[in-house]
């Protein structure tokens, strides 16, 4: 069975202060500087792929990115833990808002080649919630979406995947479009020295995109705005108990009087 | 322009799912848009009174396909939404998925997590949180028919106005096809026993509790204390704590009269979970961590040592 897992690399948003949202160019916030991580759910996607593996050994896999060199250091760990092939879709700057354009190249390159078409259901940016579900649509696949867990039994694939009324335990046969949803103990684990030595080694497959930024949009981003949220932040001073004392006292306990009342 | 609202008739969310997209139509939707009709997916037509007394519109459709099967909706809502404009659809997976891939399945345009739809120049302009919830964007839409749903947990649930009902028509698409991918499907229900949504009272833990043994000690907090309890994203992922407790746009969307933040650093993604809160207190020992500034008193300190001595006063 052959396995395309499909990640991105994205900003860790979290590392970013407030005034670093209020830079950038009003397209976009200034991310240049902050630590590259793997979009939380890819991540997720892409250790799900390795355990299916672990428990299955005769799976080839195979990891996909669009976007520039920030992502190749990422490639190299793949590399170091046993990825068939890794390969990177050159562009200078990946689509942000355009998923319709991201599932055509993802659709093209896997057009044939694979069982199981694997992806976080979100990027943590575009947060446009779309690509698998694309990219589905496109190869007239089905699509399993929120999927927790996976397992390979004889041809066929169980997944655990969450539903408005609970968790759906599935079997079903591939071709099939998985976009992982919350899966718990699935960062990425760490590859060995010995193999990062080795194996990282190895080449990443590079191949030039053309700028796909605008293909096939059916939007048009208009305006991007930070969200303030700040409040009053009365800073409570004092040790761990007085501390305690002033939430419990100020805050907490005459809430709570009304709240019996 | 018109549009119509499409629920899922099948899930046991569809009576609060429609009082939802009332709220959003009320507090959400520009007044130049003019709701049509609702469109319920159902498993036969025996309900026929309860999803009239629910309808969001005075016109109503029953999709009639046997059970909720996302390949073989899409199917049949090809057909049924054919001359649709606008779609709107709750904030729920449901709606998430059947969308985009319907807005696609249309030559239109799939949306998601819309937080605000108007009218611009004779086009539908959605808003909706990008960059982990941190900022809004907007987005004019080029093509229809578009087919959006809304975000989680952004409308307040709204009762049914007392319109008669004027039109239902009932359409059966139980022997469409798809769904044969499927084997084997079993459903383990996860009601939401922990009951976070609705929670008045809120304590939330992140990283800062170092591990199982702190999420037992919020955890004893909370019952103390009468409160209900919640984790980060990082925390459930780690299995500290269970996913169904993980508080966040991921998650749960909670609107507490009370919220106590332990040990979290207040990640956008986690806010978002937390910001319809009414008074939000962080303990935090990095001061710089956006929740001290997000919040409306804080404690800069070790969460569980302060967690500890609030233990004592509870």
């Amino acid at each position: 069975m052959n396995v395309l897992v499909c990640f991105k690399a994205v900003p860790d948003l979290d590392s970013l202060h407030e005034q670093d949202w209020r830079s950038g160019d009003g397209s976009r916030p200034e991310t240049r500087f902050v630590k590259t991580i793997i979009n939380p759910l890819d991540e997720s996607a892409l250790e799900l792929a390795l355990k299916l593996r672990d428990n299955n050994g005769d799976i080839g896999l195979t990891a996909m990115t669009i976007g520039d060199e920030k992502a190749d250091a990422i490639l190299k760990t793949l590399l170091a833990l046993r990825f068939d092939e890794v390969k990177r879709l050159s562009v200078s700057s990946a689509p942000l808002f355009n998923p319709e354009a991201v599932a055509a190249v993802v659709a093209e390159q896997a057009g044939g080649n694979y069982d199981l078409i694997i992806m976080g259901g979100q990027s943590a940016d575009g947060a446009n919630g779309a690509t698998p579900l694309l990219v589905a649509e496109k190869l007239g696949w089905p699509c399993l979406t929120e999927v927790s867990a996976l397992e390979l039994n004889g041809g066929l694939i169980t997944v655990e995947s969450q539903c408005d009324d609970g968790c759906l335990r599935l079997e079903a046969k591939p071709p099939l479009v998985l976009a992982i949803g919350n899966a718990p103990s699935t960062y990425l684990r760490v590859p060995t020295l010995k193999d990062r030595m080795s194996l990282g080694k190895r080449p990443v497959e590079i191949l030039a995109l053309n700028d796909v930024s605008e293909s096939g949009s059916k939007l048009t981003p208009l305006t991007l705005t930070v969200d303030d949220h700040s409040r009053s932040a009365e800073i409570i001073d004092g040790g761990a108990a007085e501390k305690a004392a002033v939430i419990w006292r100020d805050h907490v306990q005459p809430w709570l009087g009304k709240r019996r009342r | 322009m018109k549009f119509s609202v499409l629920l899922n008739g099948c899930s046991e969310s569809f009576e609060r799912r429609a009082a939802e997209l009332r709220g959003f139509i009320r507090d959400h939707v520009g007044h130049e848009f003019v709701a049509d009709k609702t469109i319920v997916l159902c498993p036969d037509f025996k309900k026929r009174d309860y999803f009239e007394a629910n309808s969001v519109t005075p016109k109503l459709a029953l999709v009639s396909l046997g059970g909720y099967q996302p390949e073989k909706a899409l199917a049949a809502l090809k057909d049924v939404c054919r001359d649709e404009e606008i779609m709107l659809l709750p904030g729920d997976f449901f709606g998430a998925e059947i969308s985009v891939r319907l807005g696609a399945r249309l030559g239109g345009a799939g949306f998601t997590g819309v937080t605000q739809m108007r009218l611009e120049d004779g086009k539908p302009v959605c808003d909706k949180k990008v960059y982990a919830q941190k900022m809004t964007a907007s987005f004019k839409i080029e093509q229809l028919p578009l087919c959006l749903s809304i975000a989680k947990g952004i409308a307040e649930e709204a009762d049914r106005v007392n319109e008669p009902l004027r039109e239902t028509v009932e359409i059966d698409k139980t022997s469409e096809a798809g769904g044969e991918h499927i084997v084997s499907c079993g459903l383990t229900p996860q009601p939401d026993e922990a009951g976070l949504e609705q929670s008045d009272f809120l304590m939330v833990g992140g990283k800062g509790l170092g591990g199982p043994e702190g999420v037992e000690r919020l955890k004893r907090l909370a019952e103390k204390a009468g409160a209900d309890w919640g984790v980060s994203r990082p925390v459930a992922m780690s299995g500290w704590a269970p996913m169904e407790r993980m508080i966040g746009v991921s998650g749960i969307m909670a609107k507490p009269e009370m919220c106590l933040c332990f040990g979290a650093s207040g990640a956008a993604a986690l806010y978002a979970g937390i910001a319809r809160g009414r008074k939000i207190i962080a303990v935090n020992r990095d001061g710089k961590a956006p929740i001290i500034h997000q919040s409306d008193a804080a404690a800069i300190d070790d969460c569980l040592a302060v967690l500890d001595e609030l233990a004592k006063l509870a």
